[in-house]
């Protein structure tokens, strides 16, 4: 949930609620409370995985960040459920350019990469389901120059899993290099020119 | 002065060297526990049998019972106080789990969400009275999830002690609030499907590790118990079937003639599963509720805990199961939501899974082994388990789900070997039943059906998880509470560690036969993760301190690189040979730019306008053969022997390779040679060539012909995290992204379906 996470959080926390905070307060709280009605399900999915991996490279050639976003399919179903934008089997979606468009959206709030601020666009490619329930969502940035700083944030399900814990894998410079992210550090940043 | 920086140097060496063995993080042997890994000479362990009254009430979900507990104490200590556990009281008021519980507000942005969060569910048990046979009151103290009873006179060495406990408590909505056991609500018809565990107070283990092993029952770290024989009534409503652990005592008083007819088929057919009651027959009684109530009579000897499930819902399928000439039944228990999937493959699963499982641990020793459809979960008492894998409501289901199903029916039915019957500390260290049972889990998915789509064992799955930052990994030598990501820690990593040493490192056989000796030495015991890496080194005769140490007590991962390689060929000495290849070498040297373009632009050079200045450096054919490179050679010859000139008239080829452990964890080097005529071998280099530098080694391949390639690794059997360096010469890994754009047309799913639509408009 990034920024709007803190602009949330924070009044709530310092007890020292101007109208102003208060007033936002309950229209964002309502805002929320209105966005799902079904239920939170990481107490009956005893699944024990919990964790999304994402590999990234920049392509030099045509100049745009290349991703592969894996997660656990039933957790995935799970979540478009509880965000109100069910989807079905993630089998069914691979054709259905609807569905396609909302696992899109919510990839959008849980993969973000910036420059300078900016967030750049990603375009759901096509996504794969395995019979071991591992989806991978292949996405792509807009052509973008290469930058010397990229913000990443990745809470992908953190939202609704205790547990969840992600991992981003970045491939540059004929090596990989590993970031970690955690429902309390959501957001890292990558520099490119300091290899 | 310089002995003692010599010693100190070489103590920090010693203290670093991942070779070191393991005297100073594994528990000196005892009697209780040897070095061998085995059971000492005076290794006791403590029996608790019980003798209970339950009744389940299906219109207020509440379980009330009563137990009488016989305690033997076989420790050759005085006990002054009982410890037990009430797992229940996890949801009571006072809980700790709740408050530890750690909340952001981004739990609570659904309505429901909020709701569950403030729900108010009056759980915990209800102790009525703890007292003696005699009826008189004992002194016991809750502890949230521990009840101490205070004992007038110690309890002696080879003593025990009766005592009697009624305690009623709510059963929790699984479906709403969660936990391992509860029930589930099916609306649409009004009933109920019970899966209860954890429903009665139980001993703690008491032994030569823990004392009394009373750690608090947060909710990750599960559960520790000690054997004990239980005889227990179950009194539910009389349409209910009920499946448990043990044996079914008064079947004549609860099953009609037609099931008991059906349950005698059952024992006797060991090929295909038998209705007792089948979809048909579990509809019509779904339909209409029975009054009164029925008591369903269990026992089951030599346990550690006890299970039931109980509903007017069940479907009931049954076969016979021949292991070693004793016939165990395979059972299955499920409501009509479960089929297609259950009936079609839950009794047959389960069979299966017994029968492997005493390949390689230990033969099952249970009468019954059973599975019940309870919706998704997955969880393991003696003799039963519940299990998710629900399909769709039409009937259809998703490869993923009966993959899903096939899975969690094999890993929890697996759970009766680790650790009901090998029954280590759960609430200590989850790993050693987790990761054990997903080890055997894989072994038996894998004997299902070929090429098994399994999700944990194989080296390269780990990879992921164990790569990069550490800040947010555990050692798998953890305790459970404090684990970071749970399921790759306690289930994938051990489990792939031990897929490594059994096909890597120790090899099938020698592999194969140390597992089966350490299930067999602590089959209906409790041991301790040193007992087992005891026992896989005493059994096999190889060293695995090394690993025990990296894969269990580190997070180091693996990331082997082949830094260099250097190709070399004897000298024969024969100026003929020497000198024509020396000439050949030299002509495939590339020119520097430089040269070429002065060929052009340098019309013409000094030596070239001035002959004089030529000498005889510059007429000198270092490539010709001269009379005395000949004697010289000849001289050569003559002081070698004919197996030297063999040697060196051999053209081996000397590759020396260069390695470096960039992550930490050392792994035998699995070299894969691929020659320049198409042909390749592998070479198999075992661990201890980083037993003294741990950081870099090489080795010198003598090989008959010239390579083209090298590779690391070529099977993923080491969980190499980073297979670009793992080539010469160097080969890029290609990226998930990259596969999936090369088997990719240009268009993009979305395009392809905007396409078809215009199609079929």
């Amino acid at each position: 949930m990034g920024r709007s996470d803190n602009t949330l959080t924070q009044p709530l926390q310092t007890g020292k609620h101007t109208d102003h905070y208060r007033k936002e307060h309950r229209i964002i709280m309502k805002a929320l409370l209105a966005l799902s009605f079904l239920l939170l399900t990481q107490l009956v999915s005893a699944h024990a995985f919990y964790f999304a991996f994402a590999e990234m490279q920049y392509n030099e050639k045509e100049e745009r960040f290349e991703i592969t976003l894996r997660a656990t399919g039933h957790d995935v179903e799970k979540y478009m459920e509880v965000i109100n934008s069910p989807i079905g089997k993630l089998e069914e979606c691979t054709k259905n350019p609807i569905k396609l468009k909302q696992l899109e959206r919510a990839i959008d709030k849980g993969f973000r990469l910036s420059i300078a601020g900016v967030q750049l666009t990603l375009e759901l490619l096509g996504l794969e389901i395995n019979v071991n329930d591992e989806v991978s969502f292949y996405l792509a940035s807009r052509r973008v120059k290469k930058p010397d700083s990229l913000g990443i944030e990745f809470n992908f399900l953190m939202d609704y899993f205790d547990e969840q814990q992600n991992k981003l894998t970045i491939f540059e410079g004929g090596e990989k290099h590993y970031l970690s992210f955690l429902p309390h550090m959501t957001q890292r940043t990558f520099e490119f020119n300091k290899l | 002065m310089t002995c003692f920086a010599a010693l100190t140097f070489g103590q920090q060496l010693g203290a670093e060297n991942k070779f070191k063995q393991m005297y100073d993080i594994l528990p000196t042997p005892n009697v209780y526990r040897t070095a061998s890994g085995a059971p000492g000479h005076a290794y006791y362990q403590q029996q608790a049998n019980y003798k209970m009254e339950i009744e389940l009430d299906d219109d207020k979900q509440i379980i009330r019972g009563k137990e009488r507990i016989t305690y033997i104490n076989n420790s050759p200590d005085h006990l002054e106080y009982l410890w037990l556990q009430l797992d229940q009281n996890i949801r009571a008021d006072d809980s700790d789990s709740k408050l530890i519980t750690v909340e952001r507000m981004e739990d609570f942005r659904s309505i429901k969400a909020v709701q569950r969060k403030l729900h108010y569910f009056d759980g915990g048990f209800k102790i009525e009275y703890v007292k003696a046979t005699n009826g008189k009151p004992l002194n016991y103290a809750i502890n949230k999830t521990m009840m101490r009873i205070d004992l007038d006179q110690p309890l002696k060495p080879g003593a025990q002690i009766s005592f009697d406990i009624k305690w009623w408590y709510n059963i929790n909505d699984r479906m709403q609030i969660g936990g391992r056991s509860g029930y589930e609500y099916f609306e649409e018809e009004d009933n109920y499907l019970y899966t209860i565990a954890q429903f009665f107070p139980r001993m703690c283990v008491y032994n030569d590790v823990e004392g009394w092993q009373n750690k608090q029952f947060l909710g990750r770290g599960e559960f520790t118990l000690p054997f004990g024989n239980y005889e227990v009534s179950l009194t539910v409503p009389s349409d209910h079937v009920v499946a448990s652990t043990g044996t079914l005592q008064n079947e004549s008083a609860v099953l009609t003639n037609e099931q008991r007819n059906r349950l005698r088929e059952a024992r006797k057919n060991f090929d295909r599963p038998v209705f007792i009651i089948n979809e048909k027959e579990a509809r019509e009684t779904e339909s209409k509720k029975a009054k009164g109530t029925k008591t369903w009579v269990f026992k089951a000897d030599n346990v550690r805990d006890f299970a039931f499930a109980s509903s007017r819902k069940f479907i009931w399928d049954a076969m016979a199961v021949d292991l070693n000439g004793k016939t165990t039944m395979a059972m299955s228990f499920y409501p009509k939501e479960g089929n297609p999937l259950w009936e079609k493959y839950s009794t047959q699963v389960v069979a299966h899974t017994i029968r492997v499982y005493s390949k390689y641990t230990i033969d099952y020793p249970y009468p019954v082994a059973i599975s019940v459809h309870s919706h998704a979960i997955g969880m393991e008492y003696p003799m039963i388990c519940f299990n998710g894998g629900r399909p769709e409501k039409d009937g259809t289901y998703s490869e993923r789900t009966k993959y899903g199903m096939l899975g969690v029916i094999i890993h929890e039915v697996g759970h009766n070997f680790f650790p009901m019957i090998i029954n280590s500390d759960e609430r200590q260290w989850s790993w050693m039943d987790e990761g054990l049972n997903t080890f055997v889990q894989y072994l038996t998915e894998q004997e299902w059906e070929r090429d098994y789509p399994s999700r944990r064992g194989p080296a390269h799955m780990i990879t992921d998880y164990m790569g990069g930052d550490k800040r947010y990994i555990s050692p798998i030598m953890t305790n459970s509470e404090s684990i970071w990501q749970f399921g790759n820690n306690a289930y994938g990593k051990p489990a792939t560690a031990l897929n490594i040493l059994r096909e890597t490192i120790m090899g099938r056989e020698l592999f194969d036969h140390a597992f089966k000796i350490y299930c067999e030495r602590w089959a209906f015991k409790h041991p301790t993760p040193a007992d087992l890496f005891r026992t896989m080194e005493d059994a096999s005769a190889v060293d695995l301190d090394w690993f025990w140490r990296g894969w269990f007590f580190t997070t180091d991962h693996v990331d082997i690189a082949l830094k260099n390689v250097r190709w070399f060929q004897l000298n024969t000495g024969n100026p003929e040979v020497e000198k024509a290849w020396q000439k050949e070498m030299d002509a495939q040297q590339d020119e520097h730019i430089g040269f070429t373009r002065n060929k052009e632009t340098v019309k013409e050079t000094m030596t070239e306008r001035y002959p004089e200045l030529i000498d005889f450096y510059n007429k000198r054919n270092i490539y010709e053969v001269d009379q005395l490179d000949i004697n010289e050679y000849e001289e050569l010859r003559t002081r070698l022997s004919a197996e030297d000139l063999a040697l060196l008239n051999s053209g081996k080829h000397f590759y020396e390779l260069t390695f470096e452990n960039i992550g930490g964890l050392i792994m035998p080097l699995i070299i894969q040679i691929n020659y320049a005529d198409g042909s390749s071998e592998v070479v198999r280099i075992p661990a201890e060539i980083w037993a003294r530098n741990n950081y870099e080694v090489s080795k010198v391949l003598i090989l008959d012909q010239e390579v083209e390639s090298f590779r690391l690794d070529p099977f993923l059997e080491t969980a190499d995290t980073d297979l670009s360096n793992n080539s010469w010469p160097k080969q890029l890994e290609p990226s998930r992204f990259k596969l999936f754009k090369e088997k990719q047309t240009n268009e993009n799913p979305m395009q392809r379906q905007q396409r078809l639509e215009k199609l079929n408009d």
